[in-house]
């Protein structure tokens, strides 16, 4: 009956009642419990005191550096925005300088012109007003 | 918090043979099955007081010892696994000694030539007296996966044991 339920798995009592009777637990070494309860109780140990810490001064950490890098990198920022914003301002009175240059022409030009009509007219015997 | 030295001692005392057992047999190797054995303890000593009960003790020690005996298997190439074809044909007796081998070194050979699963499922079945769905719940594996390993597993032995079986029905 002690192998009754082994016949589920397949019809080969034999080699199951073998199995069953072969494969029992084997007996663990010699002092085995005694080794882990010793093993269990080190591990238990509180741990060593820690050492006395001894009074250093910590090295203060360089803030210096990365500040110095963000001041520069600021101060390029702002030159280069500077320098640009000159460049933009002469541009802009250039241009400026350059079309009150070509209005001045073209007045010139028509008033020029408007004389030399005026005189041919008056040339001609032409009354005109102012 | 750690369990207490009396009752961590009766642990040890009740379940050592179930967990060396199971390490030797997952394993194939005295050492390292002491050294599986012995951590599988010292975890328990760690977590004992996480156990609710004594099957439920049974359980966790069980469970433990064959992950960490597979583990240790792994790491350590104890036995390299064996294929199931390979095993088949290879010849893991010599006939010349088979009368001066006990049966008891004979079953271990046949179980270390095993494939590990088949193994582990042999070892839970037969030393544990486990039932399929029991092995599957403990190796987290779906219970047909268990059984197709059983099978399989029996398939395996009643090959390559007829001649121990043999002396064994003479004996009995």
């Amino acid at each position: 009956m002690e192998y009754e339920h082994l016949k589920n798995l397949e019809p080969s009592e034999e080699l199951e009642e073998y199995l069953t009777k072969e494969l029992r637990p084997v007996a663990a070494p010699n002092g085995f419990a005694d080794r882990i309860l010793a093993l269990a109780e080190a591990q238990a140990e509180p741990p060593a005191p820690a050492r006395a810490k001894v009074l250093t001064m910590k090295p203060r950490p360089r803030l210096w550096v990365p500040t110095a890098i963000a001041a520069a990198l600021l101060c390029a920022g702002f030159v280069t925005r500077q320098t640009y914003e000159r460049h933009e301002q002469q541009q802009a009175r250039q241009q400026a300088e350059q079309a009150q240059q070509q209005l001045d022409s073209a007045l010139r030009i028509t008033g020029e012109t408007l004389e030399e009509t005026r005189q041919q007219l008056r040339d001609a015997g032409v009354e005109i007003g102012n | 918090m750690a369990i207490e030295t009396s009752e961590f001692r009766r642990l040890i005392e009740t379940h050592q043979r179930m967990v060396f057992s199971l390490s030797l047999r997952v394993t194939g190797d005295y050492a390292t099955a002491e050294e599986v054995a012995q951590d599988v303890f010292l975890e328990l000593h760690r977590s004992g007081d996480r156990l609710e009960s004594e099957d439920h003790t049974r359980f966790w020690l069980r469970r433990v010892a064959v992950h960490r005996a597979t583990d240790a298997l792994r790491r350590k190439s104890v036995r390299p696994e064996s294929r199931a074809e390979e095993w088949l044909e290879e010849n893991h007796f010599d006939a010349a000694n088979e009368a001066s081998i006990g049966l008891q070194a004979r079953i271990e050979d046949l179980l270390r030539a095993l494939p590990e699963p088949l193994r582990i499922a042999i070892v839970l079945r037969y030393q544990e007296s486990m039932l399929p769905d029991e092995i599957a719940e403990l190796l987290g594996q779906p219970v047909a996966t268990v059984k197709t390993h059983l099978r399989r597993a029996l398939e395996l032995l009643r090959r390559k044991a007829p001649v121990t079986l043999k002396e064994y029905v003479r004996g009995i």
